[in-house]
């Protein structure tokens, strides 16, 4: 895992210093060494963090020839099986690493090499033969890949705020992409909450010569026609899915030169990755966690049930509300946006228990939601659906009723508030049946925005979805959706790559496997949803290895205190005065002053026990306050640290004959 | 006077935790069947038992 940042021009040189400066503020992703190539119209930068082959794999690095140089964050998981297959074709490599692979790899089949890779990465390619930039990302938006482009130039970078080190590129708050942060959670790729600051999408590759700036997708998800899934039979399935767990996760323990620990939250996901590494590898296994303080949220007992199942060395950490609210600037300066939850801010606390236990790389449960359809939106969709079919009758919107068992004001306690939540915009056929309920509740926030973020209205995200899309099962659009907002947006980034690299660790997502995935979205929905019963192919494919009493449990999202972490009873960390006042409210120019006093009053009064709406108020505020205090506000932005040592410096244009 | 009450609160929620089993199990006859049930079916016509018995010849 490392930071990556470059620029190229094809009317000047990119100045090295601003570059060297990228670096150097990326070194929380790589503190084990940086380096630099500079070539005519272009400068690559990076820092490590070093896993596998430690001696060679330092970049920039390039092929046998110097033709082609890479500068690459992530991980390509079959780099051994690609590199056997290149050094058939004739391809000599130097050093053991992955890194090394994705030169010969371009070399050899050009922008058909991403579709090869399995893994996790985003990347710059330059290409002398060609002066051709080329940047790329992984299907699902694992690991981040920010660029500023214009006519003849581009920067870009794994984080914002080293983008935001060149003074020449302006730093303002993009009221469309606050706009669908307040509807989806996050923005919607390419879009990023900085004007003029876009990412890359997933499963995208761009181009930058001569000729522009093009981007070109190589993968998407893709289902297949409902009914026509090319297997129907469930046993079939869930031994193929649990064969293909099963490589993914060793891919991803095994191939790392540093010990590789696992996160255990006490559900279905993690129990699975970590019972595998326990059943399917030699190795002894260290386990993470994360308890609250709180017994609302606090999963500790199965999360130890399961330890001591499969015999780990088990650490945990356990977070107070005031540690959410202390540390949540801090959460907010590597997170880059917005975020409608506090729930980052204590995985943020848990990589730093991960990272002083002296571990780089965790595996963790992230995506088995997406892929398998374990998030309550599904059923959500499919209880829709069902009333949909008939929205005058009498008894389906009792349905309502089945959701959230485990939630102590759960729709069964309040049926008719229930009903008129989830029998909002209740038409048949529409793509977005699943999420509108969601986006509408978030949505709410924009009551308290100013006139200019109301007026920037976005697109529908369910415009983007493929035409093929209508012949669908229902719970195969609401998975793209997912897909596309949620899982890149704020899981793997806000509650992911962001919370992990802040402290140095790496985060590794069997279910994200490429060929899990592929063969998830080839499965029956109800494999997946079994009418109400969330990822149930998985639990049948690993029944055997999780205890019933963390199988069978209602699904439980991850939760952390909200509001209460910063209205409850104490004091106050000194920072919300800073970024609640008035004078701060209207420089940001996102929330109307007076909205936002009489929210504080009420979070005074109530000490933070409010309802959801107000929770997601409440963070939306704190967190675009906070972005705006230490993104946008400074005259000056926050000057980076040094260079991590050694540097590994390359440079093309003064080299010898 | 309680006792009677307390009984048929008792009843009262048998009730609505049977009509809620039977939609748990209609949304997933439906899903697979591709059918609609109409509000007759879903409450008396069909018990959970009923809904199940379709299920084998399905659901592998």
């Amino acid at each position: 895992m490392c930071g990556i940042c470059g620029a190229a021009s094809t009317s000047e040189q990119p100045d090295l210093d601003v570059v060297l400066r990228m670096v150097a503020q990326l070194a929380h992703r790589g503190p084990d060494g940086s380096g630099f190539l500079r070539d005519h119209g272009v400068v690559l930068g990076h820092c490590r963090l070093s896993l596998i082959d430690f001696a060679g794999g330092a970049q920039p690095l390039g092929n046998p020839d110097a033709t082609v140089w890479v500068t690459f964050n992530g991980e390509i998981f079959n780099y051994i099986e690609l590199a056997a297959e290149l050094g058939g074709l004739g391809h000599r490599f130097t050093t053991h690493s992955d890194t090394e692979v994705i030169v010969h790899a371009w070399e050899e089949w050009g922008a058909e090499c991403f579709a090869r890779f399995n893994g996790q990465w985003a990347l710059a390619l330059w290409d002398r033969r060609t002066k051709q930039l080329v940047l790329s990302r992984d299907r699902l938006g694992v690991r981040p890949l920010y660029i500023r482009h214009g006519p003849g130039r581009i920067s870009f970078a794994s984080e914002v705020k080293a983008l935001f080190v060149d003074p020449s590129i302006p730093r303002t708050l993009d009221p469309i992409g606050i706009d669908q942060t307040l509807t989806y959670w996050s923005t919607v790729a390419p879009r990023t909450p900085f004007l003029g600051i876009e990412q890359l999408p997933p499963g995208t590759f761009a181009t930058f010569d001569s000729d522009g700036f093009r981007t070109r997708r190589y993968w998407q998800p893709e289902f297949p026609p409902r009914g026509e899934e090319p297997d129907q039979d469930l046993e079939t399935n869930a031994a193929q899915l649990r064969e293909l767990l099963i490589r993914a996760t060793r891919l991803r323990f095994e191939r790392s030169d540093f010990p590789v620990g696992a996160y255990l939250s006490g559900g279905i996901d993690s129990s699975i990755t970590a019972a595998v590494i326990a059943h399917f590898t030699d190795a002894r296994l260290n386990t993470f966690s994360l308890r609250f303080a709180d017994a609302e949220f606090d999963e500790g007992a199965h999360q130890q049930l399961m330890a001591r199942r499969i015999g780990t060395e088990h650490s945990e950490v356990v977070v107070s509300r005031r540690d959410i609210a202390d540390v949540f600037p801090e959460v907010i300066w590597h997170a880059e946006t917005p975020i409608l939850r506090s729930a980052p801010a204590p995985l943020f606390l848990l990589s730093k228990l991960v990272r002083s236990s002296e571990f780089k790389v965790v595996v963790t449960g992230e995506g088995a939601d997406e892929v398998l359809g374990g998030y309550d939106i599904f059923k959500e969709g499919r209880l829709r659906d069902f009333w949909a079919r008939d929205p005058d009758s009498a008894v389906r919107s009792r349905a309502v009723e089945l959701l959230y068992p485990w939630l102590e004001r759960n729709p069964g306690q309040a049926p008719a508030f229930a009903r008129s939540f989830f029998g909002r915009e209740l038409t048949a056929h529409d793509p977005g049946t699943s999420h509108r309920p969601r986006w509408a509740a978030a949505a709410a926030i924009k009551s308290m925005t100013t006139q200019a973020v109301r007026q920037a209205l976005s697109a529908d995200v369910t415009d983007g979805l493929p035409p093929a899309a209508a012949g669908w099962d229902p719970l195969s659009r609401a998975q793209w959706l997912e897909m596309a907002t949620l899982l890149p947006g704020y899981i793997l980034a806000s509650q992911g790559d962001r919370m992990l690299m802040a402290n140095s660790v790496e985060g590794r997502f069997p279910f994200l496997d490429r060929d899990v995935v592929e063969f998830a979205n080839t499965l029956p929905a109800r494999h997946k949803v079994f009418g109400m019963d969330e990822k149930f192919v998985l639990k049948y494919a690993f029944g055997d290895l999780v205890p019933h009493e963390i199988l069978d449990r209602p699904k439980q999202p991850y939760r952390a205190p909200d509001a209460a972490a910063f209205f409850g009873p104490g004091d106050q960390p000194a920072w919300m005065g800073d970024v609640l006042c008035e004078a701060s409210v209207r420089a940001a120019g996102i929330f109307e002053p007076a909205q936002v006093a009489g929210l504080v009053l009420k979070m005074r009064a109530r000490r933070g026990n409010v309802g959801n709406t107000d929770n997601m108020r409440l963070l939306a505020v704190l967190s675009t306050q906070l972005v705006h205090d230490q993104f946008i506000a400074p005259h000056t932005f926050a000057l980076p640290a040094r260079l991590p040592q050694p540097v590994h410096a390359v440079d093309l244009i003064n080299e010898k004959g | 006077m309680e006792r009677v009450l307390a009984e048929r609160r008792h009843a009262r929620q048998a009730h609505a935790d049977e009509l809620l089993e039977n939609l748990r199990m209609a949304i997933l006859i439906e899903d697979v069947f591709d059918v609609v049930l109409t509000d007759h079916q879903l409450t008396a016509s069909l018990d959970a038992d009923d809904l199940r018995a379709l299920l084998p010849s399905t659901i592998d």
